[in-house]
């Protein structure tokens, strides 16, 4: 609950950065890296790039493209397996979107039974920029997530008259250390129940009523098959389970892994259950708008628009599903 | 912190078993005494068996939950990591994760009569719930299992075969495809479908399990249909690709199901009501 | 596109059985994007500059978009270079494709193999290719080089969107996907990022049309281009380029070949 307020000025919220990663906080924001605005850590505020989407969402602070499970070691008939220890304690991770907040909420939801990934999407301290206009193929508002507010942060940054309002809970309360005098109770923008949401969420479970339309085919036209919109979505969790190493040592990872690439279902065998970019690009949608609302009780797309961009013809997952619905 | 969920078990390799061409049954022994005693299954899950550096490769749990102080496995080279495994001896050590997915609900079919229907390779998944059945002896009514392999040579579990085939409470006949018999084979030759109709196992109080590839799995179940077996009576197992076993790499999602999770043991009927992704 | 096209577009449906044409548009966004024609309904015209076109043959190595088998495609010059180099590669068989080139405001028609050559050789080029950011790297020493390369590639996630939109990537099965042995590793890590690229590079060597959609697709912003225009040139300076008996310098391929990844 961000119940508390207080307003900084632009000089303000650069010595409050700068002052975190001076007292020793992993501070993760975006950047440009090779001309890419992504996730990474920084050493001073002047890195952030704060008025762009990223083209990787912040899942990668907590799902990196590759992650180490455990490292062996053999020896004659023995193993010795460590586990490998990565915490985000001590994390701060600044210049999230409520899209990405909202990616983080559905992760909660999906990796609920796994105590490594929670910990982590539990333990570092969020700092959000509330969006003032959509960048390209966004389209957040379309599913009900306000690009004003977020109530799933620890702290919500918003522009205001000569510098920014500034709202946290508890645990932001920790990293911004105010003065007592400074603070407001937070004027709490009370989100408005949204009908028409849900409204457009049944709508959207219709498409489980077109499994079989001849549509996907038209709309799956354009797919080429590659990871691009499953690595830079913020709610696309699937991995494959590799090991590297030699006979004496080694480690067991799991890096990302995509519903749209052909060898995704492919058996052994040489049988693939969706044998094509059709099928693929329909578990795509409906994995997204309609699957996860019965297995984890909400659309797993929250409109952030980032495959749009990615992806090599540019498909947008929101309109194809209208299209099908249509 | 809480054990990783991806750290596997140590398992010993105790014996090997050339089974058939491509074909090896592993008995794992636990190397902690105490991961041996946390550990328990029932017919029907299965694990990520891994070798270290290769990776990890999933089968089921071809051993019955009856015995005890081992788990068994039987597979075939298909990839990088089985062919790996077929590289492994006996006193190898290999990982093991498990166990997952869902189980036969036995526990329903206490007094009933049950036909077991396997080609190939699948018979290892059955075998599990053919030594459970007949270990817990009077629990359950007859046994019959119809098995079929492309030829002799292809067969797994040869001396259990012939076990079987002397208890008095199963039904055996083995089958191979035409032209995969020799001069001294006794049992019969056939497509597995065929010798269904031809023993035509009664279907009244009767639970059937079928296991085997897909196009057997396909023309058996309309035999079995024939002979009166409901849908809800029928059960099989799903294979899947699968990566972590454990609902979370969406390898195996068939819709909105998870083969991992929500299976793999599925009735004829569940499975009909799924979008045709396995 | 023009009037001209769309004219000659809804021609070849309705009178040449020419049943989808791969077209281009602008999104809404500003996107670049295929446009398919299924019928004389989808027919729109579109303003793209000609150096703004994209090349869309990597359609063609999708077996959904094979079965049409009478296809036309908009494309603009590395559209037809890639005609030529599929054709000589013995792509593109069973297939009938018609080629469409906007010029100002009329269209240029290629069919066959020898037409592209005509077209081709009309507007040869310099075997040397130059490129601005190939120009830089070149001046580098060895160390900053290897630093760009790990600076640049650090940031690929192999979603292989790369391969997927590149119309010479047309394996099959490609030699990232061969696990015995795992010749290529599979996590992003810069170990696999870096041997996947180099395999790639190789694989393209003497073949790369320089159409550079793969840099236009790489949501890693990665300069692939510099690596398959370096490898061109040092293959051009090499051999030299007027011999026409070399046509693959890295690459060999036989029709009677074991395996059947390249058919
Ligand atoms: C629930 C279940 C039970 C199984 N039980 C058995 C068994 O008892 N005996 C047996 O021989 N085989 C069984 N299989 C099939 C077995 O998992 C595959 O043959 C094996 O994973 C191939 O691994 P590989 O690394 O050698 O092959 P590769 O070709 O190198 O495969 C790479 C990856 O593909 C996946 N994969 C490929 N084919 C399959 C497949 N058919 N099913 C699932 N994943 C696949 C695996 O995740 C593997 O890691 C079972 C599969 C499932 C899902
Ligand atoms: S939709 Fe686009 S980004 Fe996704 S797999 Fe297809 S081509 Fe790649
Ligand atoms: S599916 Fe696309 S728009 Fe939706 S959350 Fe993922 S990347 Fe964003
Ligand atoms: S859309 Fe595909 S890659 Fe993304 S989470 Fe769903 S199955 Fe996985
Ligand atoms: S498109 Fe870019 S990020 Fe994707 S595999 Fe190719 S180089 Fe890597
Ligand atoms: S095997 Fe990973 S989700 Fe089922």
């Amino acid at each position: 609950m961000l119940n508390k307020q207080i307003h900084y000025s632009n000089q303000q919220l650069q010595s409050w950065v700068d002052g975190l990663i001076y007292k020793g906080k992993t501070v993760i924001g975006p950047v440009k890296k090779n001309g890419v605005t992504c996730f990474s850590e920084i050493k001073n505020f002047n890195e952030l790039i704060l008025n762009e989407r990223t083209v990787y969402s912040a899942k990668e602070v907590v799902l990196p493209k590759y992650d180490i499970l455990f490292k062996f070691a053999k020896e004659k008939d023995k193993v010795f397996i460590s586990k490998n220890e990565n915490s985000l304690n001590n994390v701060i991770v600044i210049g999230l979107r409520p899209c990405d907040n909202e990616g983080f909420d559905y992760l909660r939801l999906f990796f609920k039974s796994d105590p490594d990934i929670l910990q982590k999407l539990n333990t570092f301290i969020s700092v959000t920029i509330a969006c003032e206009k959509k960048f390209d193929g966004c389209f957040c508002e379309e599913l009900g997530i306000d690009k004003n507010y977020s109530n799933k942060t620890d702290v919500l940054i918003k522009t205001s008259e000569n510098g920014y309002d500034i709202y946290f809970n508890d645990r932001g309360n920790e990293i911004l250390s105010p003065q007592a005098s400074d603070v407001k109770p937070a004027e709490i923008k009370k989100p408005v129940p949204n009908v028409s949401i849900d409204n457009k969420v049944a709508y959207l479970k219709k498409l489980s009523e077109q499994y079989n339309s001849e549509k996907w085919k038209i709309v799956s036209m354009g797919c080429l098959g590659c990871g691009s919109c499953a690595f830079v979505c913020p709610t696309c969790t699937c991995f494959d389970v590799q090991d590297e190493g030699n006979t004496q040592n080694g480690q067991r990872l799991i890096c990302w892994d995509a519903c749209g690439m052909g060898l995704f279902t492919k058996h052994a065998s040489g049988h693939n259950p969706r044998p094509s970019q059709v099928e693929r690009r329909r578990h795509r949608i409906m994995h997204k708008f309609v699957y996860t609302q019965d297995t984890e009780g909400k659309i797993s797309c929250v409109g952030c628009g980032r495959c749009i961009a990615a992806c090599p013809a540019h498909l947008n997952i929101y309109n194809q599903a209208l299209q099908i619905l249509q | 912190m809480e054990k990783s969920w991806y750290i596997p078990y140590k398992m010993k390799i105790t014996k090997v078993i050339n089974e058939a061409v491509n074909v090896k049954t592993f008995r794992l022994e636990f190397v902690n005494p105490e991961d041996k005693a946390a550990f328990s299954f029932k017919a029907g899950q299965f694990g990520e068996y891994s070798i270290f550096s290769e990776g990890e490769s999933t089968f089921c749990i071809a051993s019955s939950p009856t015995r005890k102080d081992y788990i068994e496995c039987t597979f075939r080279t298909a990839g990088r990591v089985t062919n790996a495994l077929a590289r492994c001896e006996e006193g190898d050590i290999l990982g093991f994760r498990g166990p997952y997915g869902n189980v036969f609900p036995m526990n329903n079919w206490a007094g009933k009569n049950i036909v077991f229907v396997a080609g190939g390779i699948g018979l290892p998944p059955l075998r599990c719930v053919i030594w459970n059945v007949l270990d817990l002896g009077d629990t359950f009514g007859h046994i019959t299992i119809v098995y079929g392999a492309k030829s002799i040579e292809e067969l797994v579990y040869k001396d259990e075969l012939k076990e079987w085939s002397k208890n008095p409470k199963v039904t055996l006949a083995v089958t191979v495809d035409p032209g995969g018999e020799n001069p001294e084979w006794k049992g019969h030759i056939g497509f597995v479908p065929d010798v269904i109709r031809k023993i035509a196992p009664k279907s009244e109080n009767t639970i059937a399990l079928i296991c085997g590839p897909p196009i057997m799995i396909k023309l058996s179940l309309t035999v079995l249909n024939e002979l009166g077996f409901s849908d809800n009576n029928i059960y099989s197992t799903l294979e899947n690709r699968m990566k972590c076993g454990i609902g979370q790499c969406g390898h195996c999602m068939v819709g909105k199901k998870y083969v991992c999770k929500d299976g793999p043991v599925f009735t004829n009927e569940e499975i009909k009501a799924l979008p045709l992704e396995y | 596109m023009n009037q001209k096209i769309n004219q000659h577009i809804a021609y070849l449906m309705k009178e040449k059985g020419v049943n989808l044409i791969i077209s281009q548009a602008k999104d809404s966004n500003g996107f670049v994007i295929p446009h398919f024609i299924l019928s004389e309904n989808d027919i729109i015209s579109s303003v793209i500059a000609i150096n703004e076109m994209r090349n869309f043959f990597a359609y063609l190595n999708k077996q959904e978009i094979k079965s049409f088998k009478s296809i036309g495609i908009v494309c603009n010059y590395f559209g037809v270079k890639t005609f030529f180099q599929l054709k000589f590669e013995n792509q593109l068989k069973d297939l009938e494709l018609f080629l469409l080139i906007p010029t100002d405001d009329d269209f240029i028609e290629i069919t066959s193999e020898k037409q592209a050559e005509d077209y081709l050789s009309g507007l040869k080029q310099s075997t040397i290719l130059v490129d601005e950011e190939l120009e830089n790297v070149k001046k580098m020493s060895m160390e900053e080089r290897w630093n760009y390369w790990m600076k640049t590639l650090e940031l690929c996630t192999k979603c292989y969107a790369c391969r997927a939109a590149c119309p010479m990537c047309y394996c099959s099965s490609c030699t990232t996907e061969c696990n015995i042995p795992q010749w290529i590793p599979v996590p992003a890590s810069l170990h696999g990022i870096f041997e996947w690229h180099v395999m790639r590079a190789m694989h393209l060597a003497g073949r790369c049309t320089e159409c550079d959609e793969c840099v236009k697709v790489c949501p890693a912003n990665i300069p692939l281009n510099i690596l398959n225009k370096g490898l061109h040139n040092k293959i051009s300076e090499a051999f030299s380029s007027d011999d026409s008996s070399i046509k693959y310098a890295l690459n060999f391929f036989q029709p009677d070949e074991k395996v059947d990844f390249i058919k």
